[in-house]
């Protein structure tokens, strides 16, 4: 795919402190690109700086082969959607699809044409001659989006657009943004810190954390191969265990003082087996099993389940393991048989547990304990 | 150790009927949320429940003694809000100590109650900062701690979670549960956000135009909807226009090109009337052979892996498209065809409703 938006080592400070630091990646024509990660990484900064609102410290932005570095915003051909949008209230929805489309000089047929079509997409020619205070949130969003994609920018920028509304109507527009991006054939970069939207959205996700993209990929290459620990806790629900490597040879991990808490894993890096201190181990909730196989691949556990929690048409099983010294998460489809209350058998493959350096635990922004 | 009763509780605010005769028992020791589209009614009952508006008409009990007239700091209970109401120009040990303090304990009592309040929240953290130098997440168990340190048993939460970003939401949800059942709290939680009540609560009460449209577990809410609007707006399902056909004592859904067995019909539909099947994209079993009853071979239009679950996009036969998640380690292409069984208490059926299909499944 050729390369739509180059943007090399952006950097940006802020009194001193490094928002961004030396951030690196391109976006293909038409890709849906989004960039996920938590409050405070900087993904707004970064998308600012793609629309020109903001000036980087250092670094190199081009658009469609274009250096647009000294290129201010309304001329680097984007149509940009902040986290906060306004609309104007003393015009009608038309009025604020149209308005922006005049004030580029789109000849008056042509915008109108232009107009008609975008409403018609986004479900909004009806409310065309509303004002904006006449509609609800998720229609006001819509109008905002429909402004943004009238345009016709080839690259459109958008800032947390679906977070504003309510979760059901926010998960009914995710839907219809991709197709209607899709259809149009815009190149996107989407802003997010929610994991659900990214997997729905994006053609490739870059995960980013304290100014810097950590990894990007599709989202199954992230989920499989996760380069750090915090993707692949940002990406999936995690049992983040602190341990101690026990046996360095035959692998064995698991608490220094609780006996009963041992497990093997498969692969050490042998930077970390040198150690031989603590470590982080990692265990997805979906990686783990009741009344697992006995085969020697399976770490096995007498547990306790503390609760049964409901979550779509999944469960999310507290597990209390070793008297409660340790507790484990299970996220399952089909156990729906399991209680709280009942004594079981748990169990995790030696290959499902991924195991990080320990200074990589600060990585996670809300940790257990 | 509070139990909470509404009765006939109906509020007006001008033209707008905000409630409208609601009837509600929460039960000590349990966790229940209010879920529903903004403009619901379930704030303004919270907010009832609280005695921060007094309802036109009806009562709410707490332990069986009406509130009426009871203003809300003698109401035993602990509000916390959405936008995190902490007190900014105190210290984050100052602000759960203030409650106590108000009460007119000794500094020394008041000061022993915040730190141990703010220990059982766990939040472990030097006590002499100020709320804008902590997280989100952290300065809403403080507000908790703060609830608890006037030895409220009753803890209504008012979107307690809205403010802070989707991974932190998911921590602090578990961690509230936790909490409140570890004290042996009530709770009362309010929520537009469906993931977030189902996965935390013990009841959940599904409201909508200032109505109780359904109230029961997580689980009934799921796989028991008593209308298409609980089928739809808690969690997802896929909805079907089809033909009511009624045999051997069972319903089917005649939808032309197939027909399926539903076993979830909470009102009775006549036969050869149009009707709306609902099916969520977990009901959807993957077989190998096309014996079993509720089968069908449709063809996957797209197939996205997440984790153990396949995400596919499917076409039932008359070209329906429908969602499916399905766990299963197969590699499945788009394009190929395979069978799918939907279980039969897993197909919901209902009446075509009177207003419209949109109208009744509008998010509003």
């Amino acid at each position: 795919m050729d390369s739509f938006l180059k943007v090399f080592d952006i950097w940006k400070f802020y009194s001193g402190r490094a928002i961004l630091k030396g951030v690196s990646f391109e976006v293909g024509k038409g890709e849906y690109f989004v960039v996920l990660g938590p409050t405070g990484a900087g993904k707004t900064t970064l998308l600012k700086i793609l629309a020109g609102i903001v000036h980087p410290d250092r670094g190199e932005v081009s658009i469609g082969g274009r250096s647009v570095i000294d290129v201010p915003p309304e001329e680097r051909g984007i149509g940009y959607f902040p986290q906060f949008f306004n609309l104007f209230n003393h015009m009608t929805v038309w009025g604020n699809v149209y308005f922006p489309l005049l004030v580029r000089d789109v000849d008056a047929f042509e915008a109108e044409k232009i107009c008609r079509e975008i409403l018609s997409l986004m479900h909004l020619l009806d409310r065309a001659d509303s004002y904006p205070y006449e509609l609800s949130g998720g229609m006001r969003q819509r109008v905002a989006l429909a402004r943004a994609l009238a345009t016709g920018a080839e690259l459109l920028l958008l800032d947390e657009p679906l977070s504003q509304l309510d979760a059901k109507l926010s998960v009914e527009l995710r839907r219809e943004l991709k197709s209607i991006a899709k259809s149009l054939g815009r190149t996107v970069v989407h802003v997010t810190n929610n994991v659900e939207e990214a997997v729905e959205l994006a053609d490739r996700i870059a995960v980013m954390n304290d100014g810097c993209i950590v990894q990007i990929g599709s989202y199954e290459e992230l989920r499989r191969k996760p380069r750090n620990l915090f993707v692949a806790y940002f990406l999936s629900d995690a049992n983040i265990l602190r341990v101690h490597i026990l046996d360095p040879y035959n692998r064995i991990l698991g608490s220094p003082t609780e006996n009963c808490f041992k497990f093997k894993v498969e692969t050490l890096r042998e930077d970390i087996l040198k150690d031989k201190g603590e470590v982080i181990a990692y265990i997805d909730a979906e990686d783990i099993k009741i009344d697992p196989p006995t085969d020697s691949g399976w770490n096995v556990f007498d547990a306790f389940v503390e609760e049964v929690l409901f979550h779509r048409g999944e469960y999310v099983c507290i597990l209390k393991v070793c008297g409660g010294a340790v507790k484990l998460r299970m996220k399952s489809m089909d156990e729906s048989w399991v209680e709280a209350g009942l004594r079981v058998k748990v169990g995790f493959k030696a290959s499902d547990v991924h195991v990080y350096d320990v200074s990589e635990y600060e990585s996670i922004p809300y940790r257990e304990g | 150790m509070p139990r909470v009763d509404v009765v006939n509780v109906s509020k007006n605010f001008g033209a707008i009927q905000a409630l409208s005769r609601v009837n509600l028992t929460v039960d000590d020791g349990s966790y229940v949320c209010f879920l529903g589209p903004s403009g619901c009614g379930k704030t303004t009952l919270l907010r009832i429940i609280a005695g921060f508006i007094e309802p036109d008409e009806g009562d709410v009990y707490i332990d069986g003694k009406s509130m009426k007239g009871i203003p809300p700091e003698k109401r035993g209970i602990g509000f916390v809000f959405q936008d995190i109401a902490l007190f900014p120009h105190m210290r984050i040990v100052d602000n759960v100590s203030f409650g106590p303090e108000v009460r007119r304990w000794s500094y020394k009592d008041a000061l022993k109650a915040a730190l141990s309040c703010l220990e059982k929240v766990r939040v472990d953290l030097d006590h002499s900062i100020y709320p804008m130098e902590v997280s989100g997440g952290v300065a809403q168990l403080v507000s908790i701690a703060r609830a608890l340190a006037v030895k409220s048993k009753l803890l209504l939460l008012d979107e307690p979670l809205g403010a802070l970003d989707p991974k932190m939401r998911i921590y602090m949800k578990y961690r509230l549960r936790e909490i409140v059942k570890s004290f042996g709290l009530t709770a009362i939680h309010v929520t537009h956000d469906q993931d977030e009540a189902l996965s935390i609560a013990d009841k959940v009460v599904v409201m909508r135009r200032g109505k109780i449209i359904q109230t029961g577990s997580p689980k009934e809410l799921y796989w028991k909807p008593k209308s298409l609007f609980v089928a739809y707006f808690v969690g997802e399902a896929n909805i079907i226009e089809v033909v009511a056909r009624y045999s051997d004592g069972s319903y089917i859904a005649d939808g032309g090109g197939f027909k399926l067995v539903c076993g979830w019909v909470p009102n009775p539909i006549e036969e050869g009337r149009r009707a709306v099947l609902a099916v969520r994209p977990e009901a959807f079993r993957i077989i190998d052979q096309p014996m079993e009853k509720n089968t069908l071979r449709v063809e996957v239009s797209s197939a996205k892996r997440i984790g153990r679950l396949l995400h596919l996009d499917i076409l039932l036969p008359g070209s329906i498209h429908v969602k499916a998640k399905i766990k299963s380690d197969a590699n499945i292409e788009p394009g190929s065809k395979i069978y799918v069984k939907i279980p039969e208490d897993r197909c919901f059926l209902y009446p075509y409703p009177k207003e419209g299909l949109e109208e009744e499944i509008s998010p509003v």
